[in-house]
């Protein structure tokens, strides 16, 4: 997640994260990336993990949607699991 | 009545040492007798990311041993869990102080671990390995996990499927036993 924040502020930030609390852990910055500060990165936080959920909902409504469309054209549940589990 | 024996070596019937103490409660045995000599290992939970395309240390994955003799070996067993944030490769390897462990692969890697998937969702799994080391030293060796994140974009994480969530962080680790040789 912090690391997917720091991607967010630059998208071609070569770094490594050791920990998962923005508040504790260890930024290494690589290959001349210049340093962000946690600050900002924390403040980037919500925007990532929210952007996160999104993708996870939009996926299980695109399952959802895709399994209607196969009942659609005539696909019992059982033809359907059958397809895609 | 319970009686003690005293000794300090034992014998074949070809005058071989099989059994040895050296008096003070050390022992040493003969050729032959494969087994285990030492074990060390260490676990981490730290969630470790990166989006470095160069090989970098991971955290909590290291770990040193000073064989006894130049004609054992080393066994490693490295498991972690990883994830991926997006579609991505990426790659492992491990280092025995500055020196890649190479299993023949033009890129040294021990391994790979990939995830090919859609762009927005994650991918994960598990690896592991037993690697037979062979250091021919007596002297302290350090075996690291290295990572880096392939091509692409996005990053690798290992200890969590990066779902930023804790509970849903593992335990990794890295074992390191001496064999006889």
């Amino acid at each position: 997640m912090i690391i997917d924040a720091i991607l967010k502020i630059n998208s071609n930030a070569k770094c490594s994260v050791s920990g998962s609390d923005i508040d504790t852990c260890e930024i290494t910055w690589h290959d001349g990336t210049t340093p962000i500060s946690k600050e900002d990165i924390k403040a980037m936080i919500p925007t990532v993990e929210q952007e996160l959920k999104d993708a996870e909902q939009a996926a299980i409504d695109k399952k959802a949607s895709g399994k209607q469309k196969l009942k659609d054209l005539g696909l019992d549940d059982a033809e359907i699991k059958a397809l895609i589990g | 009545m319970s009686s003690i024996l005293k000794v300090d070596q034992l014998q074949d019937s070809g005058g071989n040492n099989i059994i040895t103490s050296d008096g003070s409660g050390n022992i040493t045995t003969g050729t032959g007798m494969g087994k285990v000599l030492q074990v060390v290992g260490t676990q981490t939970d730290t969630v470790f990311s990166t989006s470095s395309t160069s090989f970098v240390d991971a955290t909590g994955f290291s770990l040193s041993i000073t064989p006894s003799s130049a004609s054992n070996k080393i066994l490693i067993s490295l498991h972690f869990m990883y994830g991926l944030s997006a579609s991505v490769a990426s790659a492992c390897r491990l280092l025995r102080n500055t020196d890649v462990i190479t299993l023949g692969d033009p890129l040294n890697n021990l391994g790979n671990v990939y995830a090919a998937h859609g762009s927005t969702n994650q991918g994960f799994g598990n690896f592991g390995i037993n690697y037979l080391d062979t250091p021919n030293s007596t002297s302290a060796l350090t075996y690291k996990l290295q990572v880096l994140r392939g091509s692409g974009s996005g990053s690798l994480h290992i200890n969590n499927r990066n779902s930023g969530t804790s509970t849903e962080d593992r335990i990794g680790s890295l074992t390191l036993m001496e064999v006889s040789g």
